[in-house]
């Protein structure tokens, strides 16, 4: 059951421990190779939650190779040096297991849950898969086809398809502009020798955390960890290069026909905002009052609440480690007054701003569900992994509330005058409707 | 190297269900079921109704859906917009959702303000008035909803298959309704369907998380106890399906890229305890890469690159349901080919104990994994109360899933999964692609 062999010598390097500004028991430590080991303690269940982060995602894949990284995580199941794709399959679902892999811009990941009693041999399978995977030719072959399928399928769906398109105009150039699993484009030209590539050059120690929820003693795990882990090689990591945005001086709007569709579909933005950026808090504050619940924020009431034009309608702020795109969205059948209203509502937040009455609300939300979003173990494994991701800190989530209540009105206010560009949006519209029926004045139009 | 030596678990459990669980009931016959979790000051509080797309008839589909949006609207003591606004401002997560055998409502929010929630639900439960001006602009945005998933391919095949799969039972019927009963919706209907079916006794409240007994049994007799309870007669059509008497097939054309089938089969409801072997056997077939089918259309025969199996029973008589992803149109008949041949292999081969042994251990650890998340755990005590009468239902189920044996699964699949007993459904491209 254990991992057998000679007895490793633990070596750790305790960067921090449970401080009285974080009265959560949350751990944080580190080997001497760069790996970062977060512990959150919990007892109710006899279950461990277990994620292998490495920090480089879709956004570090090659250009012309869109859905390397994607593919990478999705081969860590199918085969190691010790271990076939069956073997591990068969273990995993012999324990009763939950087990995934994926990718997002800014991370790719491996995720497992099992019982408290199986952590010993859960961990032995994440060592061996994040750090002698195989990639053999076979199963390669299969997962790009199983992740080229799932491309294709994306445009049967209107809403990906706008989105899609939306992100080819914006970040044209950059790896943004392609979809973090990548495109039928540029999965069939990933060989097998890129993604050993993209391993070897992106699962080193100093560019990965592993985030353990659950059922567990940190000291115990720093150990088990550290027995696994230790002897891992650090490596240098490129950076990523940010994307150069394309701002119109004028909205440009790309429709797509579709006569056989009874609703347009429609996604329009601009450039956005990184996660790192001093006035994020800020900015989603903003967001949130301007389009986020659908049922209360200004675009809900105006376009759903108060017209009955869509059933869902929004916008936000990409969260990502380089800055992404401010987005708006809506279906319905009358585009001609959906827009105008969502284009209104978002001139009325750049010039006027908000005011005190929806801030307190929107601090009051914020600050109230935050915790609820790390009451269950998978809630505590999500928000572990982002405030690593983003380095906010391990009082993250203790100091969070505060954080928002101390945003003003007037930091508000300025996230809305610096971040919004009305007017120079970028716009896909799909679905039977034409440019006459549409009405969009001073637009421009992408043939 | 990793070396795993395959013992059958016997996991520790921590205390049962069952330690964690209160319940009682209202003089009205509003029944109330708690379930104590302190680990986090959290608390979800979870109204559902016996009442969904079930109860609906030809003309009235989707009306329960519709009633689940405005009776977000208005009451007589709460404006347009007030819970979200309310609820909103304490963060709280809320929602709605209809289904077929229920409409229910949630709130989680912390735990010094989870009585709100119940004051909002015993408002939205007795107080809701349908005002006229409110009516049209939410019948827009709900038709806007509906219009959602005619452009969604699969959900439009969804919709044709399981009106192919039954002619009578109200399994046919979409929730959210057909188009043309959605156009004719009046708030004459709204107002009929929340008075027969919005009251105490026809609801069910399942309160989980950080609060104890005596402060729940407190607080919803504040809120609920001066509520009128009325029991409401719900029809029974468990038995009114007629059996197929043959393989019934159906085929859309869409603009699409990716083909898929849905093959299904008519299982027992769960008034018969062999149900549950469904559950069984879709995993067998379809749960993971040692699963058969996946083994048989992913791997070695590359037909295919997804298969999904479940038993979809809730609670009358249901189908089991096989969805693949081919790669192409043209393999559909060698993937439906391989299908039946793997299924006729079931039907004559018993399955091996420890191939049995690994859905045991995944329904096991499944059945403890569920327990992470008090709206989980509340959901599970809901719907087994309203579909199977008893909160615990889904204990039983995987207690009588340890129990189920080689030969049960050999004649449930002889009786069950069956060519005459099939429903196949297929979407396809249509001429012109993307």
């Amino acid at each position: 059951m254990r991992q057998e062999g000679r007895l490793w010598m633990i070596v750790i390097l305790t960067l921090g421990i449970l401080s009285p500004a974080s009265p959560l028991p949350i751990f944080r430590d580190s080997l001497p190779n760069g790996l970062i080991i977060l512990t959150y303690e919990d007892h109710r269940l006899p279950m461990v939650d277990i994620a292998f982060t490495c920090r480089s995602g879709a956004a570090a894949d090659p250009r012309e190779k869109a859905g390397t990284a994607n593919l990478c995580a999705e081969m860590l199941f199918r085969g190691t040096r010790c271990l076939s794709a069956d073997s591990i399959a068969s273990i995993l679902d012999f324990l009763g297991a939950w087990y995934s892999s994926g990718t997002n811009y800014d991370h790719s990941y491996l995720y497992l849950r099992v019982l408290t009693k199986d952590l010993s041999t859960g961990l032995d399978l994440v060592a061996e898969m994040v750090r002698e995977p195989l990639f053999p030719e076979g199963e390669f072959t299969l997962a790009r086809d199983q992740v080229l399928s799932s491309a294709r399928r994306a445009y049967d769906y209107p809403n990906s398809v706008v989105s899609m398109e939306f992100d080819r105009l914006l970040f044209a150039g950059h790896r943004y502009a392609l979809p973090s699993a990548g495109d039928t484009s540029t999965i069939p030209l990933i060989t097998r020798e890129d993604l050993i590539q993209f391993h070897q050059a992106n699962f080193v120690p100093n560019n990965c955390f592993i985030v353990i929820v659950g059922d567990v003693d940190h000291n115990l795990i720093k150990e088990e960890v550290s027995r696994r882990f230790a002897d891992w090689q650090p490596g240098p990591v490129k950076p990523l290069s940010a994307p150069v945005f394309y701002l119109p001086e004028k909205t440009k709007v790309k429709l797509i026909t579709r006569p056989d569709m009874n609703q347009a579909y429609i996604h329009f933005g601009h450039p956005g905002i990184s996660n790192l950026d001093q006035d994020i808090l800020a900015t989603r504050l903003m967001s949130y009052i301007l389009g986020g619940p659908p049922l209360s924020s200004r675009m809900g009431l105006a376009v759903r609440e108060y017209a009955g034009l869509a059933y869902d309608v929004r916008c936000w702020f990409d969260r990502r480690l380089l800055s992404g795109a401010f987005r708006a969205t809506v279906q319905t059948t009358k585009p001609e007054e959906a827009i105008p209203k969502m284009f209104a509502e978002i001139r009325k937040m750049f010039e006027s701003g908000a005011n005190q009455k929806e801030l307190l609300k929107a601090h009051n939300y914020f600050t109230g569900s935050f915790p609820l979003s790390y009451s269950s173990n998978r809630g505590k494994l999500d928000r572990l992994t982002e405030l690593e991701i983003y380095h906010f800190g391990t009082d993250w989530l203790a100091t969070f509330p505060d954080r928002i209540r101390k945003i003003t009105l007037e930091e508000v206010n300025a996230a809305a005058r610096n971040r919004l560009k009305p007017g120079r949006y970028l716009m896909v519209i799909m679905g039977n409707v034409s440019r006459d029926q549409l009405n969009l004045p001073d637009v421009e139009w992408i043939e | 190297m990793i070396n795993l030596i395959f013992l059958f678990f016997s996991a520790t459990l921590s205390e049962p269900i069952e330690s964690r669980v209160f319940e009682f009931k209202l003089k009205n016959g509003l029944q109330v079921i708690g379930y104590i979790d302190s680990s986090a000051p959290v608390v979800s509080v979870n109204v559902y109704y016996r009442v969904g797309s079930y109860d609906e008839q030809p003309g009235y589909t989707g009306i329960s859906h519709m009633l689940e949006h405005m009776s977000f609207k208005h009451t007589d003591i709460y404006k347009p917009g007030d819970f979200d606004r309310i609820l909103d401002s304490v963060g709280a997560y809320n929602n709605g959702f209809t289904s077929t055998y229920y409409t229910g409502y949630y709130e989680q929010l912390a735990k010094d303000r989870w009585e709100l929630a119940l004051k909002l639900e015993a408002a939205r439960m007795a107080r809701c008035v349908f005002p006229d001006s409110e009516f049209e602009s939410e019948h827009q945005v709900v038709a806007e909803e509906r219009r959602l998933s005619d452009n969604r391919p699969t959900t439009a095949l969804w919709e044709e298959f399981e009106a192919t799969a039954f002619l009578v039972n109200p399994q046919r019927n979409p929730t959210i309704g057909w188009s043309v009963d959605v156009a004719n919706f009046t708030v004459e209907k709204v107002r009929e369907w929340y008075q027969r079916y919005y009251n105490p006794a026809n609801a069910i409240l399942v309160i989980t998380g950080d609060a104890q007994p005596d402060e729940v049994k407190a607080k919803v007799e504040k809120y609920f106890g001066k509520l009128k309870g009325r029991p409401v007669s719900r029809a029974d059509y468990y038995n009114i399906e007629p059996p197929l008497k043959g393989e019934r097939r159906v085929t859309i054309r869409k603009r699409v890229s990716v083909p898929t089938i849905l093959i299904g089969f008519r299982t027992p409801g769960v008034q018969d305890s062999s149900y549950v072997i469904g559950d069984v056997v879709a995993s067998i077939l379809g749960a993971g890469r040692a699963s058969r089918l996946y083994r048989t259309l992913v791997l070695d025969s590359g037909f295919a690159t997804r298969v999904s199996v479940w038993n979809s029973v809730e609670r009358d008589p249901g189908l089991f349901q096989i969805m693949v992803t081919p790669k192409a149109e043209s393999l559909i008949p060698n993937i439906e080919h391989l299908i039946y041949n793997e299924l006729l292999r079931m039907a004559k081969e018993p399955v091996a104990e420890r191939e049995l042994l690994r859905v045991k251990n995944q329904v096991l650890a499944n059945y403890i994994f569920s327990r992470d998340d008090i709206s989980d755990i509340a959901w599970l005590i809901a719907t087994s109360q309203i579909t199977a009468g008893d909160w615990r239902h889904f204990i039983f189920q995987q207690e009588r899933i340890q129990r189920v044996t080689p030969e049960e699964v050999l004649d449930f699949v002889k009786r069950h999964i069956n060519p005459d007993n099939r429903v196949v459904g297929v979407l396809v491209p249509n001429q012109e692609k993307r």
